[in-house]
């Protein structure tokens, strides 16, 4: 594992960010280059639920890049450097969302998502709340996932299901999931990011969360 | 001591991201934690959670297209360029 690459939750340490700025500001193109290869990937990925297509999720993250060095004088370190490279993503985002017509601004695509009603799992599967021994427990348990060599879906498979029902998943939760679970930002960050409450995002969080375990257990214990 | 009422398996399946969170009050992670240990179902359900973020942190990958690094280098030119 590079030492550049940050922990699963937080960022880095803020020695080498110091050290990693400085070598910017100087113009050290290699420094540009390991911080390209270290945040570009979950950049594409956060701006593709932003916008309609990849091309156009392309040119955001380019323009962010273009955004972290016109900017990076300014960068006066009150978030991580991370955070604040996340911050101008959505920012160019936000705005090629508006250019391409599609555009609900974030906050209330999260409080349309949060107003709706949800549960985790069906309530039917939940004995009824006058049963005389067991109310609100499982009456259809959670089925056991086969993961063998003879199962319904191989491993590649499956990770192709994880990956088509992330897409599907509504706005907000699709962000706050991307960041949180498949890039390893943390709710702090995310809260930052999104502008969102630490409530309002593990709300997000887990409905997302929720929705891809039913998934596999739909297509893993069918 | 007063018994904390007890958490049924409906209730837990909507606290267990706060739990994985660390965002429970101390009262429902003692409820959280009494149900987990008398519910196979509630702990197969909270593994089946884990290895969903498994599965789901598999999908990072961490290529950049040599197209995207090479325009990349253009936009750093220009920036260093405008800089001078
Ligand atoms: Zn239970």
């Amino acid at each position: 594992m590079s030492a550049l690459r940050p922990a699963r939750d937080g960022g880095e340490p803020d020695g080498s960010e110091r050290r990693l700025l400085d070598q910017l500001r100087s113009g050290d193109e290699r420094a540009f280059d390991r911080l390209v290869s270290l945040h570009s990937p979950g950049l594409l990925r956060v701006a593709r639920t932003f916008v309609s297509t990849q091309a156009v999720a392309e040119e955001v993250v380019q323009e962010t890049w273009l955004g972290v060095l016109r900017g990076i004088d300014r960068f006066e370190g009150r978030s991580s450097l991370r955070t604040w490279i996340y911050r101008i993503l959505t920012n160019r985002a936000r705005t090629r969302g508006v250019v391409e017509h599609r555009t609900v601004p974030f906050a209330t695509l999260a409080a349309r998502e949060l107003g709706e009603g949800f549960t985790a799992v069906d309530p039917e599967r939940f004995l009824p709340a006058d049963h005389d021994r067991w109310p609100h427990h499982w009456a259809a348990p959670p089925r056991r996932w086969d993961t063998s060599p003879e199962a319904a879906l191989s491993h590649a498979e499956t990770l192709r299901l994880v990956q088509t029902e992330i897409a599907a998943l509504p706005p907000a939760q699709r962000a706050v999931l991307t960041m949180r679970d498949l890039e390893g930002l943390d709710s702090d960050e995310v809260c930052a990011i999104l502008e969102l409450t630490a409530g309002n995002q593990r709300v997000l969080l887990h409905r997302g969360r929720s929705k891809i375990r039913s998934a596999l257990e739909a297509h893993l214990a069918p | 001591m007063t018994t904390l009422p007890e958490m049924p398996c409906a209730e837990f399946v909507e606290r267990v991201t706060d739990h994985l969170e660390g965002a429970l009050s101390i009262e429902d992670e003692q409820r959280l934690q009494d149900h987990l240990a008398a519910c196979a179902k509630c702990a197969h359900y909270l593994q089946q959670l884990r290895d969903t973020l498994e599965l789901t942190g598999e999908l990072r990958e961490d290529d950049v297209t040599p197209e995207m690094r090479g325009e990349l280098r253009d936009v750093f030119a220009r920036w260093r360029a405008e800089r001078s």
